[in-house]
């Protein structure tokens, strides 16, 4: 029963500001449609967007580039933070790097991200990258040095060699902290396609609000912002229930989040 | 006799701004055949250092330890080592931490899964093998990490009070358990531990170790046959002596 309560409360909050939004445009009129369409209106929009293939075609754009960003961001991060984790020496020449270029927002690329690959596909999977990049490498480094050292030592009592070590122990101990950083770095990744869409390329969510935007098609402009919304939350869904699969070993080790 | 410890005045000093600080001081010990030697000492005596050191997870300031004449440097597979911490690796199930040194040993799939077999069964959790290490309680870790340490068929067997965090039901039971695994493998153990009850129900000999800088006081030998019963009075007289030759050690750590 408290669980229904719950639920119903919630989905109570949502509705309440549909109805008030609809009663204040339809009824009272308090806003122009260019300023705050009415949601029936936007539902209108959604369902004629859904039924002739626009919003996936625009969606489906989005999700290619941001999976491209993402899978190139973790495939150069993850072994430079295990690098770093593992051997002081190399972090002690990147982290400084890392330390100027990491407070540079995302979308301050964008300058150069246009100059260096110009319109199109590269531009905006460039900066997913630069978006995604830090939070896992940050957790990849953080990850590997924050392994237990006993079971480190464990493995020198069986003979292990430091490759062994590292393949056998630390990067299975650091995995779940490496993943959380994969997960913020796609949050991270999703926002920044957005940003590129609006600058950088053709179709995709981001392209589409701003060109709607441009036409005054505010209701479009809306079913473009709540199909980014219900894929980002979808997106990290995903992760969050494939993680909690995978490291189900992990329930009770007080380490992690 | 494979496997034969020697310790040859070992000492351990620990350099730091304020000077250096003793450890351990002058301790020689020989360990033959398939002896059980337990450790006592007050604690800060070093037993879990010189431990370590014979695992080659320490390095010796003076003097050298030898194994089968060679001396220590580093670890190796001949000397298994079980932590008082739970040490399993969590993200391997009970089978797979037990063949963990049999992996990095290149051991074939097949036999490796039949040594942890065999070592599984001694420890009695057959029924346990595909379980996490979260599911386990703290004994079956403790089991599980003995299995892991005999799989790869040690010569030596270092334990630093693998069961101190242990409730004393538990305890006992994985003492039993653990001198039939002593008897069937027939290897040598040093086990460090805090409870004198602990060492005169499981050593041949007790080696009782001074406060710090450590040395070994005097040795003890138990000579009681086994199975010994806990409430003997043979027992409780060498407990007894033991705990004398303990307290007064401990009392010298008080009076500083």
């Amino acid at each position: 029963m408290p669980r229904l309560n719950k639920l119903l409360m919630q989905i109570s909050g949502i509705l309440a500001v549909i109805v008030i939004w609809e009663l204040a445009t339809t009824y009272l009129h308090l806003f122009k449609p260019v300023i705050l369409p009415p949601p029936s209106t936007v539902l209108v929009s959604m369902i004629a967007m859904v039924g002739n293939g626009e919003i996936f075609m625009h969606a489906g754009y989005s999700l290619m580039r941001v999976l491209l960003g993402f899978l190139v961001a973790a495939v150069v991060a993850i072994p430079l933070g295990i690098a770093m984790g593992w051997v002081r020496e190399i972090s002690y020449v990147i982290d400084p790097i890392m330390e100027v270029l990491r407070p540079i927002p995302p979308i301050a690329w964008i300058g150069l991200a246009l100059l260096w690959f110009g319109l199109g596909l590269n531009s905006a999977v460039f900066l997913v990258f630069i978006g995604a990049f830090f939070p896992i490498l940050l957790n990849t480094v953080s990850g590997v040095r924050s392994v237990d050292k006993k079971l480190i030592e464990v493995a020198y009592t069986f003979g292990a060699r430091d490759l062994e070590v590292l393949r056998k122990v630390v990067i299975p101990a650091a995995l779940p902290t490496i993943y959380t950083g994969m997960r913020v770095g796609m949050g991270i990744g999703w926002m920044c396609v957005v940003a590129a869409e609006m600058v950088a390329v053709k179709y995709g969510l981001g392209n589409l609000i701003l060109e709607a935007s441009n036409f005054l098609q505010t209701d479009r402009v809306f079913v473009g912002m709540i199909t980014i919304g219900i894929l980002g939350l979808v997106i990290n869904v995903i992760f969050q229930l494939a993680g909690d699969r995978v490291f189900a070993w992990q329930k009770g080790v007080s380490k992690g989040e | 006799m494979a496997g034969d410890i020697k310790l040859d005045h070992v000492a351990k000093e620990y350099q730091s701004r304020g000077g250096s600080l003793l450890a351990i001081d002058d301790v020689s010990l020989e360990v033959r055949d398939n002896e059980f030697i337990c450790l006592v000492g007050p604690s800060g005596c070093g037993k879990s250092t010189l431990l370590r050191m014979i695992a080659g997870l320490d390095t010796v300031s003076r003097g050298q330890i030898l194994i089968n004449g060679t001396p220590v440097v580093g670890s190796c597979p001949k000397v298994g080592f079980v932590f008082q911490e739970y040490t399993l690796f969590p993200w391997r199930t009970v089978q797979k931490n037990v063949e963990f040194g049999l992996e990095l040993k290149k051991i074939p799939p097949q036999q490796r899964k039949e040594t942890a077999d065999k070592y599984i069964d001694m420890v009695g959790l057959s029924n346990f093998r595909d379980s996490y290490p979260h599911q386990l309680s703290g004994g079956m870790k403790q089991r599980t990490a003995i299995a892991r340490t005999l799989a790869v068929g040690p010569e030596i067997l270092l334990m630093d009070e693998p069961f101190g965090a242990l409730d004393a039901q538990t305890r006992n039971i994985l003492q039993v358990q653990l001198l039939e695994i002593w008897h069937k493998e027939k290897i040598k153990i040093i086990f460090v531990t805090h409870s004198v009850d602990e060492a005169v129900f499981l050593a041949d000999k007790v080696a009782i170790m001074t406060a710090r800088p450590g040395r070994i006081k005097e040795i003890v030998d138990v000579g009681i046959p086994r199975p010994r019963v806990r409430t003997d009075p043979e027992v409780n007289q060498i407990r007894d002596a033991i705990l004398k030759s303990l307290f007064t050690e401990v009392k010298k750590l008080s009076d500083h």
